[in-house]
């Protein structure tokens, strides 16, 4: 019973470093990540980047300037504005990851813009003895639709070798990239003056 | 009673480690969601905009000229979705003239992307142009003749757009008032004058007016520029307007 009640203690404290992370980020104190799981454990988050600067020169971050180069199309959808980072984590795999994104709109909702996203993810691999033997590094690139309708992507993190063993995925604090669908400076230029919105939404779920 | 502790501080670390992963919205057992608002602008360039307003004319006839006179706007000082004066042309013509005048709009066009253009529209009324003076005269009576003439158009021009000339009915260039004071009255007293020359303004035949017997006046134009097209405007980029004002003596 003692070595029971030692191992939850143990385990109190490795979690508690973790809420206790979370709240330290002045000063000179530095702050460590910790991610365990119990069992079954799945979550996705996805945290903006602010430009807080007086102009938006930041360079990266949101918000942006749709009329700027940094957010204008290109052939390769991975190399846009650099606008949020996402986690992924998840004892379950297969994973299956959708994305869906609503056009950008103005605040008359006149202007319908669509645009693509560029979601990075990265996540160590392993062996059946448990021992990582790479990474798995990617991108799941979603184009903005009105309808709702998005992308699915499945993840997987199961070893190669005979024992078939399952292991988590866990890609942390990955790029989200931002560029505009392929428009003429015409088309660009009769876009009225103003700020602009949309939603993005990742459901990660088990499969 | 130990167990009984051990169970106690068991079932208490279970609910505080539950707690922990039920206090983040983004974890389940099977699924998780998350979503972000992406934000974004377009700068409004109106605020540093600067239009140019160029007035040109094509005189037609010795005795009859015009002046153009064109101006800079900022737009940021202006509202110019409400029509207001923008443009002014001097005229001159000879009283009794009959002349007719023409005008021709251009759009605002971008001076460093000539094929940049944003439309226009213009207005001259007659209505809204003001009084013009000339020089006052005495006559041979000893009275100081004060001419005030006005440019009338018919119909007015409100609603030209760009690359559309319009032309107005042609008029007599005649005075439509006159003041006078005899010879060593102030002009502030005008009020107070006696004696009435032999003239009815608009009408007749006015006295003397020397060798120059030219009226001028200045026209004043208006435009507008849709807010819809606010958004076309460049910022820090002059947009140069040309207006083309022609007047015959018929």
């Amino acid at each position: 019973m003692k070595r029971l009640a030692t191992c939850f203690i143990m385990l109190a404290v490795a979690l508690s470093f973790q809420a206790f992370a979370l709240v330290h980020d002045t000063g000179l104190t530095r702050a460590l990540d910790l991610m365990g799981f119990i069992r079954e454990y799945h979550m996705v988050e996805i945290q903006p980047i602010k430009d807080e600067t007086s102009n938006h020169s930041q360079g990266y971050g949101m918000p942006f300037d749709i009329m700027g180069s940094d957010v204008s199309y290109k052939e390769d959808k991975t190399i846009g504005r650099r606008i949020a980072t996402w986690t992924i984590a998840s004892t379950y795999a297969p994973v299956t990851i959708r994305i869906s994104a609503t056009p950008l709109k103005d605040l008359g909702q006149t202007s319908s813009i669509d645009y693509w996203l560029c979601f990075r993810y990265n996540y160590a691999m392993f062996n059946d003895a448990g021992i990582a033997s790479g990474y798995n590094a990617g991108y799941i690139v979603v184009k903005s639709d009105a309808s709702g309708g998005g992308v699915e992507q499945i993840l997987d993190n199961v070893s190669t070798g005979a024992g078939d063993q399952i292991y988590p995925i866990i890609s942390n604090s990955q790029d989200v990239r931002f560029m505009l669908d392929n428009y003429s400076q015409d088309v660009k230029e009769s876009w009225p003056g103003g700020y602009y919105s949309s939603t993005v939404t990742i459901e990660f779920v088990s499969s | 009673m130990k167990t009984k502790n051990a169970a106690c501080f068991i079932v208490v670390l279970l609910l505080s480690i539950m707690s922990i992963f039920a206090s983040s919205d983004s974890t389940d057992n099977s699924i998780a969601i998350a979503s972000m608002t992406i934000e974004a602008f377009k700068e409004i360039p109106t605020p540093e905009g600067v239009f140019n307003v160029t007035v040109s004319y094509e005189a037609s006839g010795s005795s009859t000229q015009i002046t153009g006179l064109g101006g800079v706007y900022d737009v940021s000082k202006r509202d110019l979705s409400s029509l207001d004066r923008v443009f002014s042309v001097k005229i001159e013509s000879n009283y009794g003239d009959m002349v007719k005048f023409s005008f021709r709009f251009g759009p605002f066009v971008n001076q460093i992307d000539k094929s940049k253009v944003i439309p226009a529209t213009y207005m001259i009324s007659s209505g809204s142009q003001s009084w013009s003076r000339t020089v006052g005269y005495w006559g041979d009576d000893r009275t100081y003749y004060y001419y005030k003439f006005i440019p009338v158009f018919e119909p007015n021009i409100t609603s030209a757009t760009d690359s559309q000339t319009v032309t107005v009915k042609e008029g007599e260039v005649k005075v439509v008032s006159i003041s006078w004071h005899p010879e060593g009255e102030q002009s502030s007293s005008w009020n107070r004058f006696t004696g009435t020359p032999n003239y009815t303004p608009g009408s007749g035949v006015i006295p003397m007016l020397g060798n120059n017997n030219a009226l001028k006046s200045t026209v004043y134009g208006s435009l507008m520029i849709d807010k819809a097209d606010y958004a076309k405007i460049e910022p820090n980029v002059d947009y140069v307007s040309t207006v083309v004002i022609s007047m015959e003596v018929i």
